[in-house]
């Protein structure tokens, strides 16, 4: 019997996953909790200290471990070796849409390309190494195994596995794979075979990067999700989506990018589009933003109806760093032949670590089923009692609380009355959402409470808009044929009766990304809106992540102490206490 | 189960298509960048091909070394026998 550590060992969004001998999810998250670097870039996913206090933690440190890692080879990161040597771009932080000498006919600079392959080689090199030594060093045990996993199968298998389906088609799309982007699965009874795969640098993840370079933000720091939001605020333009769709196609499950004189040819061509003053044609990076994001959905669309079966299964599992569009995500019914589709809670690199530790457990166990505790997104940090202890002990009396019980009926209370609160309840989410257990809320029906939120607490551009939570069973009344959501993992069109009644959450194309809640998914966050509900008679919450703009979000109790007092929420609630700014 | 003669008859075929060459005059004991300038893209685009039409998942590090088309056809011929 063993234990299973996976490792998310790409170059940004390391992540750790350990499962027990009987396959269940004993914890899993990304590294930049831990270290509060957002993506944590170039950072050991098994970072000493770290892991060691985790299998201290976790496991039963004699036991046996296998240690999983979600590539298997360099693939095409090894033909690109270079210097990553070069200086900023000129117009970093605008709309930048000049053809740079140093990309040298291709997406992206040469540098970047070159950066990207040295710190994927590190991380490569690197994975497991730390580990290696805190078992023999810290705890004399030397029965580790160590497996390798192509790294889109471990996408498939994170995304698979978590998914409420036994027969599904899978399809990932990413960045970069070991071979190509996009690679497309039968997942079958347990089993996982790969169908087609993409070879070469055509990649949708590298297109939207690009999109949101040109929009003057950073896919270095994971700002492609700007663009959804600001994509609702442009308007379509012929010339530019097909400019920018010549960038990028699909044949199959195969994505290809032009040659090399073909991109030039197209930035020349947006070039002229920025220097015309029509007012009618603006070149807008609203309207960059839009037609991207049109190009994307309309390449993602031809993907998954080429991949399509008749015959075998109408569910779509959908994984890659790609799936967090929601966007898209939200019309794949209505554009495609499926009738059902999942998105995991960790579709990107970190979520590879469960995937990879998946993966070691099924080999090894070949006749298991997965584990109920699969499919939740609930794996990650708790907050520290000690910490807890400490806070209780030196915090000013009258400004903190307990409330056993009824904590849910303070918070709702809070809420409806207008305040800003800070929600941090049991283990923390794994993936990019804070899905009710490490979550700022507020009132959706205030209309002002957006620019609120906005301008005093997350420090982030005004027009980027704040998501819905609601009880699952009450979603078909307020929004257009809502899907099941548990990671608000897709956007829908709310119904246009009732956007009035939470204009905080009603992007500007009146749509959401909804989060729909359960008792049996979240007890105490489903408690918390059901009170809400009953004061407001309105079943939602806005939800937005723990954090400032440009951090992670909150890892220990102290993080969520350090945002509380410096920014504009009005109480923080830890398990039953709440903590106030002002005596009560 | 496709023969070394029929998977020969691909490769020209979609060489023919990314060269803009006739197949029957593409060389089969020639390196493909060296002689007749193919790009890792367009060799990347093979590849993927093959893989579809052969139906088999082919190990990248080993397809790379293959730098001619008869040297190409003798390692796929081999692992589709074996698979």
């Amino acid at each position: 019997m063993a234990y299973y550590i996976g490792i998310a060992n790409t170059s940004h969004d390391p992540a750790v996953a350990i499962l027990d001998p009987q396959g269940k999810v004993l914890f899993a998250e990304g590294m930049e909790r831990y270290f509060q670097v957002k993506r944590a870039w170039d950072l050991p996913p098994d970072h000493g200290g770290r892991i060691r206090d985790l299998i201290n933690r976790y496991c039963d440190p004699n036991d046996e471990f296998v240690i999983a890692s979600s590539w298997k080879t360099l693939g095409l990161f090894e033909k690109q070796a270079g210097t990553p040597q070069d200086q900023p771009p000129k117009s970093a932080g605008q709309i930048c849409v000049g053809f740079d000498d140093r990309q040298k006919g291709n997406l992206f600079r040469e540098s970047d390309i070159q950066w990207l392959t040295w710190s994927q080689k590190k991380a490569f090199d690197g994975c497991g190494k730390h580990l290696q030594y805190m078992f023999c060093h810290y705890l004399n045990n030397q029965t580790i195994r160590f497996q390798q996993f192509d790294h889109h199968l471990t996408h498939a298998a994170t995304a698979c596995y978590t998914s409420p389906y036994k027969k599904a088609l899978c399809l990932i799309v990413d960045g970069e794979g070991e071979i190509g982007s996009t690679s497309s699965y039968c997942f079958d009874n347990g089993k996982l075979k790969r169908q087609a795969r993409s070879w070469g640098v055509g990649s949708l993840g590298a297109f939207y990067a690009k999109i949101t370079e040109l929009c003057g933000y950073d896919w270095r720091k994971g700002e492609e999700g700007k663009i959804m939001g600001l994509a609702a605020f442009g308007k379509p333009w012929d010339q530019l989506s097909k400019c920018l769709s010549a960038l990028i196609h699909s044949e199959g499950c195969h994505l290809y990018f032009p040659k090399e004189s073909d991109i030039e040819k197209q930035f020349i061509e947006l070039r002229k589009m920025m220097s015309d003053t029509d007012v009618n044609t603006l070149f807008t990076r609203e309207n960059l933003a839009f037609n991207g994001q049109m190009v994307f959905e309309s390449v993602m669309t031809q993907l998954l109806n080429d991949i399509y079966k008749p015959g075998f299964s109408s569910n779509l599992v959908l994984g890659g760093g790609c799936a967090l569009n929601s966007s898209f995500n939200g019309k794949i019914l209505e554009q495609t032949p499926f009738s059902s589709v999942h998105v995991p809670c960790a579709p990107g690199d970190d979520g590879n670590a469960l995937g990879a530790a998946i993966l070691a457990f099924m080999e090894d166990n070949p006749d298991s089923i997965p584990q109920d505790n699969w499919q939740s997104a609930f794996h990650g940090s708790s907050i520290d009692h000690p910490a807890l202890s400490r806070l209780n002990r030196f915090c000013s009396p009258g400004l903190i609380s307990h409330h056993p019980g009824s904590v849910h009926q303070k918070a709702a209370n809070l809420i409806s009355q207008g305040h800003i609160i800070g929600w941090v309840q049991d283990q923390a989410e794994f993936g990019p959402r804070s899905l009710g257990n490490r979550s700022i809320l507020a009132d959706p029906c205030n209309p002002g409470m957006k620019d609120r939120i906005n301008a005093m607490v997350k420090f982030r551009e005004p027009f980027r808009p704040f998501a819905p939570s609601i009880m699952a069973d009450k979603a078909d009344d307020w929004f257009h044929k809502p899907l099941d959501s548990p990671y608000m993992s897709f956007t829908r069109p709310w119904k246009p009766s009732m956007t009035n009644r939470v204009p905080a959450v009603v992007h500007r194309d009146g749509t959401g990304r909804l989060q729909t809640v359960t008792k049996q998914s979240n007890q105490k966050f489903y408690d918390l809106i059901s009170e809400f509900h009953k004061i407001t008679n309105v079943p939602v919450l806005l939800n937005t992540s723990f954090n400032i703009m440009g951090k992670p979000i909150i890892h220990s109790l102290e993080d969520a102490m350090g945002m509380f007092f410096t920014t504009g929420m009005d109480a923080l609630v830890i398990g039953d206490t709440i903590i106030r700014k002002t005596k009560i | 189960m496709k023969t070394k003669t029929q998977i020969t008859r691909f490769i020209n075929d979609v060489l023919s298509e990314l060269l803009k060459m006739d197949a029957d005059h593409i060389l089969p004991d020639v390196p493909l960048d060296s002689h007749y300038g193919l790009e890792s893209m367009d060799f990347m685009s093979l590849c993927g091909r093959l893989e579809d039409w052969l139906d088999i998942e082919l190990d990248a590090q080993e397809i790379f070394q293959c730098k001619t088309i008869e040297n190409l056809a003798d390692n796929l011929a081999r692992i589709n026998e074996a698979g």
